[in-house]
C-alpha cells in the first residue's frame, strides 16, 4: 500500500535534509571522525534540541511520539550525509530497550536526558562466540547478596566508548542458546570490573569490547524482568534493522547521486563519462536497486508497525538482506565507475560503500536475514 | 475508502468465480494457447459487464476506476488465471483514437474494439527498424484522396487474426526522422496486403511479416496530422511499458511455481527445500515485492507514468517474469524437453497427459515470453531512458 507523507512527516524529511546540507558537509564530517571523541557534542545537542533523539520515544517520556517509520526518514538523511553520531546506539537500541523493558521510575530517568542528548547509552547484546544470534549468551549474571555479580564479554558494542550507561544481556537461568534465562542489566561505564577497549570502526564510528571481570550490581540494575529479555531484544533488534535499513537506502541514493555528478564531470579519451553507453547503463541498473531496496526498506518500516508475527518478521529480515547484496552491488559499482578517486579516504564515495558493508554486518547479514526470511513466507513452507 | 477497495475485491471475485470457467483458468494459467473465440468469449463477458476498456473515459464506454480499482482488477484477475486479453486494440489502437481520432474514427472503431468485434495488429517494427523504430521506411505516397503505402512490416502479432492495423509509415525523407513519421488506420481487408506466418521459438504462430504493394489507404483512416505521427505514439507508450511489466502475472506466476515446487521431488525431497532453488525462489518475492510497492506508487501519481518508474517497471517487470517461467521449466526436470504442438493449442483432451499437467506448455511458454524484454521498447532502450534522466 502506498501512503503519502503527513505534513509533519514532510517537515521531519525536509528540517533534516536543509540542517545535514548545510551543517554536516563532508569536510565537516572528516573532522569529526579525527576529533578525539568521534563525534560532536554541540551537534548531537542540536539534535535533542531538533527533538530527533527523542523521535521514537511518547512523549511524557520526553520524546516526539514518532513511529519506525518516522524514524527511517530521519535514518534516509542520515544515511545520504553519513552521519556518524551514536543515534542507532543511544536512541534505537538503548532508548528502546528501556522503554521495553524498564519500569516507570526507568524511563522517566533516562528516555528525557537521552532525548535531550544530556546522556547516552549503548547496548551490548552480541558476544564474541555467538554470531548473529542474539539469544546465545555466555556471560553469567549470578545471584550475589541483594543484587548481583556479572562475568563475560560483549562483542563490538557500538557508541559504547561515548557511553554514559551500559545496557547487556546476560545469562540469569537456561542453557548457551536457551531464549529463557536471558536478563538485562544496566550500569555506568565507570562501574568497578568493567573494561572497555575501544577502538574506532571501518565506518568512521567508534564502539568497544566490554569486559565484566566480578561487577557488582544492585538489584535495581536489573532492567525488567529476570530471565524473559529475549523477547524485548528481538524486538529491539528488530527496531535496529528497520533504521538502518532507511540509513542505507539514504546512503545508496547519496552513492547514485555522487555518481552521476562525477559522471557528467570527468572526461576520458576527449568525452565525458557519462556519454559512454556502457556506464549509463550502470548508473541506470544502479538506480533500479537503490529503488527497489527504498521500497522494501519502506514495506518493512511499515510491517513493523502494523504486521505481527512471521509477515512482519519476514518483510523486516527478507528487505534486510535485499539491501544488504544488492545495496552492496550499488555501492561497490558507485566506486568502480569514479575509478582510482574512490579508492582514497578523502574521497566521500568510499564512505557510502564502507556504510553500507558495516550495516550489512550488524543486526544479522545476508545469510543470517535471508534464512529468517524464508521460514517466515508461507509460500515457501 | 479501504472498506470500499475490499468490498470492490470481492465484487471483482465473486464475477470471477461466476464467470470464469475453471477449465480455462487452468489452461490460461499454465501457458495453453487459446484460440481466438476463447479470447473473445472472455472479453465479451467483461464488455457485458462493463469491466473493459480500464483506462478509457467513462465517455467512452470505460468503468471509470480509480487506479487502486485497476489494480485490484489486473490482479484478482491474474490470480484467478483470466485469459490475457490481447490488449492491441483496447491499449493501444484505442488510446490513439480516444486522444487524436476524428469523431468519424471514433464511431467506426471503439464500440466494435470496446465489444472485441475488432481485432487490432500494430503495424511498427520493420526488418531494418526494431529498436531504432523512428528509422522506419515503409513509404506512403499521396495519391488524390488515398496514400499508396509499400513496404514491410515485421513481428506483427496476431496479424492473421486482424481486421484493422495501425501503421506507422513514412511521407517525408527530409528532415529528422521522426519528423516524417504519419499514422494510418489499414483495413485488412484491403488488395495488396499479404501475411507471411513467422513461426516462434515455442514452435508456435502469433507473429507476422506484412507485405504491402501499393495499398490504398483513404486519407480519411489518418490519424492525427500527416507527419505529426511519432508525437502521437509517445502518448500511447508509457501506459504500454506499465501493463508490459506484468506485475500482476508475475505475482501469479510465483505463487504457482511454489506449488509445482512442493509437487516436484528431488533427492527424496520437494524442489522447494533444494537450498539454491529456494534462495533464488526467495529473491524474486522481494523483487516482486518492491515491483508492487514502486507500481502502487506510480498508480497513485498517474504523472509517473511518463517517467523514470515506467522504465524501471517494464525492464524489471519482464526479468522477474521470464526468470520465473524460467523455474517453471526448470521444475519440470526431463518434461521440460518434450514438444507437443498440438497439445499446446487443444489441450490433451481424453489422452493421458504425458509428465505432469503444468510441464507441456512450460517450456514453450518461458520461450515464447522471451520476447517481453525485447518488444515494446527492449529492456535496454527501458536503461537509456532511465539514464537520460539521471544523466541526461
Amino acid at each position: 500500500m502506498h501512503i503519502d507523507l503527513s505534513s509533519e512527516q514532510e517537515m521531519l524529511r525536509e528540517s533534516a535534509a536543509r540542517y545535514l546540507r548545510d551543517r554536516y558537509h563532508f569536510s565537516e564530517r572528516t573532522r569529526i571522525i579525527a576529533s578525539a571523541e568521534g563525534y560532536d557534542k554541540s551537534k548531537w545537542r542540536e539534535f535533542g534540541e531538533m527533538g530527533w533523539l527523542g523521535l521514537p520515544f511518547p512523549e511524557e517520556y520526553g520524546g516526539t511520539g514518532g513511529t519506525m517509520f518516522d524514524v527511517t526518514l530521519l535514518m534516509k538523511a542520515f544515511g545520504r550525509s553519513l552521519v556518524v553520531e551514536p543515534f542507532i546506539p543511544s536512541v534505537v537500541l538503548g532508548g528502546l530497550t528501556i522503554l521495553g523493558a524498564g519500569s516507570h521510575e526507568c524511563k522517566k530517568e533516562f528516555l528525557p536526558q537521552i532525548a535531550s542528548g544530556h546522556l547516552q547509552i549503548a547496548f551490548g547484546f552480541a558476544e564474541p562466540k555467538a554470531g548473529y544470534d542474539a539469544h546465545d549468551v555466555s556471560t553469567r549474571a549470578q545471584s550475589h547478596g541483594n543484587g548481583f555479580r556479572l562475568d563475560g564479554r560483549k562483542a563490538v558494542v557500538l557508541g559504547a566508548p561515548s557511553a554514559d550507561y551500559i545496557i547487556v544481556s546476560a545469562r540469569t537461568g537456561g542453557a548457551q542458546c536457551d531464549a529463557q534465562g536471558i536478563s538485562l542489566f544496566i550500569f555506568k561505564t565507570s562501574t568497578p570490573g568493567v573494561t572497555l577497549r575501544s577502538y574506532q570502526t571501518i565506518d568512521g564510528r567508534r564502539a568497544a569490547e566490554i569486559m565484566m571481570d566480578d561487577v557488582r550490581l544492585g538489584h535495581d540494575q536489573l532492567l525488567g524482568e529476570a530471565g524473559s529479555a529475549a523477547p524485548i531484544i528481538d524486538e529491539v533488534l528488530m527496531a535496529g534493522r528497520v533504521a538502518v535499513l532507511g540509513e542505507a537506502v539514504g546512503s545508496l541514493y547519496g552513492a547514485v547521486d555522487q555518481t552521476i555528478e562525477y559522471l557528467n564531470v570527468r572526461e576520458q579519451f576527449g568525452k565525458k563519462l557519462s556519454t559512454y553507453q556502457g556506464l549509463r547503463h550502470r548508473v541506470a541498473d544502479m538506480y533500479i536497486l537503490a529503488r527497489e531496496a527504498d521500497a522494501l526498506a519502506g514495506i518493512a518500516a511499515r510491517a513493523f508497525i502494523h504486521e505481527q508475527g512471521a509477515a512482519r518478521f519476514s518483510a523486516i529480515s527478507g528487505a534486510k538482506a535485499y539491501v544488504g547484496e544488492e545495496g552492496r552491488w550499488v555501492a561497490e559499482n558507485a566506486v568502480q565507475l569514479h575509478g582510482a578517486i574512490a579508492i582514497t579516504d578523502e574521497y566521500i564515495v568510499g564512505h557510502y560503500l564502507k556504510r553500507i558493508i558495516a550495516i550489512d554486518r550488524m543486526f544479522g547479514d545476508v545469510e543470517h536475514n535471508l534464512d529468517a526470511f524464508m521460514k517466515g513466507v508461507s509460500a515457501l513452507n | 475508502m479501504e472498506q470500499d477497495l475490499e468490498d470492490f475485491r470481492f465484487e471483482v471475485r465473486a464475477f470471477l468465480k461466476e464467470k470464469l470457467s475453471p477449465e480455462l483458468a487452468e489452461r490460461a494459467r499454465s501457458g495453453f494457447y487459446l484460440s481466438k473465440q476463447e479470447l473473445f468469449g472472455w472479453q465479451q463477458a467483461l464488455y457485458k459487464k462493463g469491466w473493459i476498456g480500464l483506462n478509457w473515459p467513462k465517455e467512452y464506454g470505460g468503468p471509470d476506476w480509480s487506479p487502486m480499482q485497476k489494480y485490484i482488477f489486473e490482479d484478482e484477475c491474474a490470480q484467478a488465471g483470466a485469459p490475457i486479453l490481447i490488449t492491441l486494440g483496447l491499449n493501444q489502437a484505442g488510446a490513439l483514437l480516444i486522444n487524436f481520432g476524428t469523431d468519424e474514427q471514433k464511431k467506426r472503431h471503439l464500440q466494435p474494439i470496446l465489444d472485441g468485434t475488432q481485432t487490432w495488429c500494430q503495424g511498427f517494427s520493420e526488418p531494418g527498424s526494431g529498436s531504432d523504430l523512428a528509422s522506419l521506411k515503409c513509404a506512403a505516397v499521396r495519391d488524390g484522396d488515398h496514400y499508396v503505402v509499400n513496404g514491410t512490416k515485421i513481428w506483427t502479432t496476431i496479424a492473421h487474426w486482424s481486421d484493422w492495423c495501425f501503421l506507422l509509415v513514412r511521407t517525408d525523407n527530409g528532415g529528422r526522422k521522426q519528423d516524417g513519421i504519419t499514422i494510418l488506420l489499414m483495413d485488412m481487408k484491403l488488395p495488396g496486403i499479404t501475411v507471411r506466418p513467422i513461426i516462434g521459438l515455442d514452435g508456435m504462430h502469433s507473429l507476422n511479416q506484412l507485405f504491402l504493394d501499393n495499398v490504398r489507404i483513404p486519407a480519411s483512416d489518418r490519424v492525427g496530422e500527416e507527419n505529426r505521427g511519432w508525437d502521437l505514439m509517445k502518448v500511447v507508450l508509457g501506459t504500454e511499458r506499465v501493463s508490459a511489466a506484468g506485475i500482476w502475472k508475475a505475482k501469479a506466476h510465483f505463487e504457482r511455481l511454489c506449488l509445482i515446487a512442493k509437487s516436484e521431488m528431488r533427492n527424496g525431497r520437494p524442489l522447494i527445500e533444494s537450498p539454491r532453488f529456494r534462495q533464488r525462489l526467495s529473491w524474486l518475492y522481494l523483487r516482486l515485492q518492491a515491483l508492487e510497492e514502486i507500481l502502487l506508487s506510480v498508480l497513485a501519481d498517474t504523472s509517473k507514468l511518463v517517467g523514470i518508474e515506467a522504465s524501471l517497471l517494464k525492464l524489471r517487470g519482464t526479468q522477474l517474469q521470464q526468470e520465473l517461467l524460467e523455474m517453471i521449466s526448470e521444475a519440470a526436470g526431463y518434461y521440460a524437453i518434450p514438444l507437443h504442438p498440438g497439445v499446446l493449442r487443444d489441450g490433451w483432451g481424453d489422452e493421458e497427459p504425458i509428465g505432469p499437467a503444468y510441464a507441456a506448455p512450460a517450456t514453450p511458454f518461458y520461450l515464447f515470453w522471451r520476447k517481453s524484454s525485447i518488444s515494446g521498447g527492449a529492456n535496454e532502450i527501458m536503461r537509456n531512458m532511465i539514464a537520460h534522466t539521471l544523466l541526461g
